[in-house]
């Protein structure tokens, strides 16, 4: 691995020079103190326990330590950082009671949002009204199309763009017949709409959904009922039904037809612990897991370093999977809140507006420390980012990319139009 | 798969779940029957079996039968400490008020299975991957090892009840317990023994699963409201109308899922137990007094 | 003539002092304390909901919850469809909920075995909850749907979300409620429900319809709780399945239980001690479940019959020897008539 074998002092030197670079091209003060007697108040709307806190544990570690490498390289503006983080108990209730706290009691002025589409979808609208910068992690459609507005910027990919990216590969590569095994539940139909809807758009067809009740203690029954004559089978399921259904997959005599992983799913568990059942499984992923699968993984590095993911995108301490797309998401947040409020000259939080107008002239995030995903690009019309997205396979126990889809090619026809 | 073979492996499978099944919920009919107990704590016996078994055999790679063994006597361990701190103290309470300190019990050991192993499920690779064809349908063998492991405890624990004397406490103390203390029985050793054999059959049943189903620290909460439902319709105590609607209920189940869609058959077997509920208010097998 | 003592009755004047903060928190509390206490006062209806039914109806409802969601969820429909007065959303809440219970209740009651109608109770909420994800086109499942619009009520403009006339819209039903109880309590009417309550049997025998009685008993109960969703979609403006999650009527057993059972001040009570706790521990401490698991137990086992047979044993402890009560009996908070042994 190219991190191991570096000697300290080349390592440090190369970071310093990449970041004096970086800082060089984006503020005239370089290395100055961050003053913290006026800080910038980050919110994190974190699901620290509860049935997302594995994840929600990562998201607010990578926030956190973003901030801390911008207050030691000046801040933004010249102000630190403060991260505020509070916990939504992966309940939807608390998530909203966090939300106001964070903004009424904590005074944020910007709120990286809970990893759950329900606290993601209650939070939008409370955010907006308290004049409040919201940036989910989240991945509902709704959020980026309805609920659109002006103080919400989104980096995740949701499912219309997994789908979308994902299209031709799965049918030139797979094959044009299809089924879908989901979890019944909200995340689960958006997938399968937005796959269906995709797949026939190029041709392909998916012939059979199975809808499994959340948490099913024994998937196998259901999965029997399979079509056999498919020519890949297509996942959209939330962790623990995942971790069942794939070796349900084996028994039920079907292991060997080619499976597609849904976006972001393969990190809801420990996919690489799972032995044969999960070889060769695809997934669509925002963010490569190898750091040599980085096009610049250089400057990759330091997130990498910083947040503490070693180089194939597990943990450096104790060997954890870990919420990857989600945790380097939250790091470029905290560069575009750098980028933006530098930009746009954003001082208090009335100055919301100024952000988005920045962002409508200013929308590609150059690639970098800063950005880890190649041509990440915020939409205009409804402040959705897209980036060069990717599709993995699982090969001898490593995820490894077998396809980049470009940004442009994840494009989704923008649903609303933003009024500023 | 054609539907014949189909609807053969789902009544097979519904029997073998309805075992299964029956293993975690006689813990809690002995709970209910004997201490008069909604024990909703009952479902983290099963949810700790699995998640130790699953750390032991998955994160540490020992030997699944031993991961299981260590992690059934773990949790029996844990038993008789729950029983002495808190179930103990609960007998000849109110029922709510049995279910507000197990409810409490739950949120604690739940908490701490959530610091403990963590959020994420964690699978455990099938200690017996075969399968075998029976009447035209292949059935993972595991499963059946699985059943034959249920049906011994179960006969075991029966014949424990029947032919051992701290078996025939178990029984005289609910008919009386002011005879039985005559008779110097300890209503307090049979409470002990209760929840120990509850705490034991629920682990070992979680233990037994992970394979399966995986482990997870909210499982016990899934099996929780069939649970009360299967121990209510079958007789609050009487612990062959458990088995008896455990296995039924899996057996409906299956048959559903053989025609109608996953959540379509879920709904229909718990649609199912509610007639049952008003034909017969004590259970089917829960004879005139309650 | 009967005579009641201040001290038999310790609980519910600490319940009508609560019922006064509450009403002064908008002027003296800041924004979040206000919000936060808006969404318990949506809460609070299941737990007056819940001890209704289980006090004069002899149910444990587990799909009390059930109705607080139906009730969000009407509420929702209803403004987006049909209209935007804040009367109408509710009034239509109540119809639907009060509706769905009693047929439910018309299943419910005739469980008529020790545990049977608990069960049944949590299987209609288990079934309910299964639905509800499933149909998510109507759901919206667990991300839910968002209200944002404006409403009126009577003449006046307003809007979705916590402000001074959805604050009081929220309060002022259930203390309304919780004065009826007592001002009716020592009525004629008063005593018949308590004595259905209690001795279903005995009650049939003295001529009263028992079973009539529970069914509505049940209606109102779920339009009670119905309210309470109604309430909390217009308070919060986001509904969701997840309010039909059993769990969410066992934490109104919960707070009911802790609060002692047998008298609305009860779940008033219960409500109010655990929700500001758990509040305020959930800044303090990362397990904030495990405190309130900690908490239940430390209640069970120390207060069993909850903070009201705290409150009135300190009272009574206090009163001076000749304060002697006549109908013991009639007024006494039952804990008992729990599961219904009948008798």
């Amino acid at each position: 691995m190219i991190c191991s074998k570096m000697n300290p002092t080349r390592r440090s030197v190369l970071k310093g020079v990449a970041g004096a670079g970086l800082l060089a091209a984006t503020s005239s003060r370089v290395f100055a103190a961050a003053d913290a007697s006026n800080p910038i108040l980050l919110g994190i709307q974190g699901d620290l326990t509860g049935a997302l806190a594995h994840d929600g544990l990562w998201e607010a570690r990578a926030a956190k330590a973003a901030a801390e490498w911008h207050n030691k390289r000046g801040g933004i503006a010249g102000r630190a950082i403060k991260v505020v983080a509070v916990d939504t108990e992966t309940k939807t209730d608390v998530g909203i009671r966090r939300l106001q706290q964070l903004i009424q009691e904590d005074r944020c002025d910007f709120v990286i949002g809970s990893g759950s589409g329900g606290i993601g979808v209650a939070s939008v609208p409370i955010a907006k009204d308290a004049g409040v910068v919201y940036m989910p992690l989240s991945r509902t459609d709704s959020i980026t199309t309805e609920a659109a507005n002006p103080l919400l910027f989104r980096f995740v990919a949701n499912s219309s763009i997994a789908a979308k990216a994902s299209q031709q590969w799965m049918v030139d590569k797979i094959g044009k017949k299809w089924s879908i095994v989901l979890s019944d539940i909200a995340f689960g139909h958006s997938q399968r709409e937005a796959f269906t809807a995709a797949l026939e758009s190029v041709g392909g067809h998916v012939v059979q959904a199975i809808a499994l009740p959340p948490n099913v203690s024994d998937p196998l029954p259901f999965l029997l009922k399979m079509d056999r004559s498919v020519d890949g089978i297509l996942t959209a399921l939330w962790g623990p039904d995942s971790v069942r259904v794939y070796p349900a997959l084996v028994t039920a005599g079907v292991g060997a037809k080619s499976k597609f992983a849904v976006s972001s799913t393969t990190n809801l568990f420990d996919v690489l612990k799972m032995g044969k059942s999960v070889e060769g499984l695809y997934a669509f992923d925002e963010v490569p897991w190898e750091l040599v699968d980085y096009p610049n993984a250089e400057l990759t590095k330091t997130a990498f370093a910083e947040i503490g993911i070693g180089p194939s995108g597990r943990s450096l301490e104790g060997d954890d999977y870990v919420m990857l797309p989600s945790a380097i998401i939250c790091w470029e947040y905290v560069s575009f809140m750098k980028r933006a409020i530098e930009g746009s000259g954003w001082t208090l939080r009335n100055d919301g507006l100024k952000l988005s107008s920045w962002v409508a002239a200013n929308p590609v995030m150059p690639t970098g420390e800063l950005f880890l995903r190649p041509d990440l690009t915020v939409r205009p019309q409804d402040q959705q980012a897209f980036a060069d997205s990717y599709i993995l396979q699982l090969q001898n126990g490593r995820m490894r990319v077998v396809n980049r889809i470009p940004a442009s090619e994840t494009m989704y026809p923008a649903k609303v139009t933003i009024t500023r | 798969m054609d539907t014949m073979p189909l609807l053969i492996f789902q009544c097979l499978n519904g029997i073998v779940w309805g075992l299964i099944f029956a293993m975690i919920v006689l813990g809690l009919s002995l709970t209910f029957g004997l201490m008069n107990l909604m024990n909703v704590a009952h479902g983290s016996f099963y949810m700790l079996g699995a998640m130790l078994t699953a750390t032991f055999a998955s994160g540490h790679g020992m030997n699944f039968a031993l991961s299981v063994l260590l992690s059934v006597a773990i949790v029996s361990a844990l038993g008789v400490v729950v029983n002495r701190l808190v179930l103990d103290r609960l007998v000849g309470s109110e029922p709510l008020i049995g279910l507000l300190s197990t409810a409490g019990l739950l949120l604690l050991i739940d908490s701490f299975a959530l610091a403990f192993f963590g959020s994420a499920a964690i699978s455990v690779e099938d200690p017996i991957s075969e399968s075998i064809e029976i009447f035209g349908a292949f059935y993972p063998v595991y499963r059946l090892v699985v059943a034959g492991i249920a049906i011994a405890a179960i006969a075991g624990l029966f014949c424990f009840l029947r032919f051992t004397r701290q078996g025939l406490w178990m029984r005289a103390v609910p008919e009386s317990r002011e005879l039985s203390l005559i008779a110097g029985v300890s209503p307090r050793r049979v409470s002990q023994t209760t929840v120990i054999l509850g705490s034991f059959l629920a682990a070992l049943a979680g233990a037994l699963i992970t394979p399966i189903s995986s482990a997870h620290f909210q499982m016990g909460l899934t099996i929780l409201g069939t649970g009360f439902i299967v121990v209510v319709v079958g007789g609050a105590k009487n612990l062959m109308g458990t088995v008896v609607v455990a296995i039924g209920l899996g057996v409906i189940r299956g048959i559903a899922a053989t025609f109608v869609a996953p959540t379509e058959a879920e709904v229909i077997s718990l649609v199912a137990l509610l007639p049952l509920l008003v034909i017969w208010p004590n259970g089917i097998f829960g004879g005139r007094n309650a | 003539m009967r005579s009641f003592g201040i001290t038999r009755h310790a609980g519910s004047v600490v319940g009508i002092v609560m019922l006064l903060g509450l009403a002064a928190v908008p002027f003296v509390c800041g924004r979040y304390t206000t919000f936060i206490t808006a969404q318990m006062l949506a809460f609070l209806y299941i737990a007056l909901a819940l001890e209704l039914s289980h006090t004069f109806g002899r149910v444990l409802s587990f799909c009390i919850g059930s109705f607080f969601a139906l009730g969000a969820y009407s509420v929702y429909y209803i403004c987006q469809k049909l209209s935007s007065e804040l009367a109408v959303m509710l009034m239509g809440s109540l119809a639907v909920t009060a509706i769905a219970g009693a047929l439910t209740a018309i299943l419910v009651v005739r469980m008529k075995g020790a545990h049977s109608a608990v069960v049944g109770t949590l299987a209609i909420g288990a079934i309910s909850l299964l639905l509800a994800n499933s149909l998510t086109d109507y759901t919206g499942g667990e991300d839910g749907l968002t209200l944002r619009h404006g409403i009126t009520l009577l003449g006046w403009t307003s809007e979705i979300g916590v402000n001074m006339a959805t604050y009081y819209l929220a309060l002022v039903p259930a203390t309304l409620y919780l004065l009826a109880y007592l001002l009716l309590r020592p009525t004629p009417f008063g005593v018949v429900m308590r004595a259905v309550g209690e001795n279903d049997l005995r009650s049939e025998q003295l001529g009263f319809n028992v079973e009539v009685r529970r069914i509505v008993i049940f209606a109102v109960s779920a339009a009670i709780s119905g309210f309470g969703g109604a309430m909390y979609c217009v308070l919060i403006g986001h509904i969701s399945t997840a309010l039909f999650d059993p769990m969410v009527s066992l934490n109104s057993v919960l707070w009911a239980t802790v609060g002692g059972l047998g008298s609305p001040f009860g779940a008033l009570i219960g409500t109010l001690v655990i929700y500001p706790s758990i509040e305020l521990a959930s800044g303090a401490i990362r397990y904030v479940d495990a405190l309130v698991g900690a908490l239940l137990i430390g209640t069970a086992l120390l207060f069993p019959r909850g903070v009201m047979g705290l409150i009135e044993r300190y009272a009574e402890s206090a009163a001076p020897p000749q304060d002697v009560h006549v109908l013991e009996a009639v007024d006494t908070p039952i804990l008992s008539a729990s599961t219904g042994d009948s008798k």
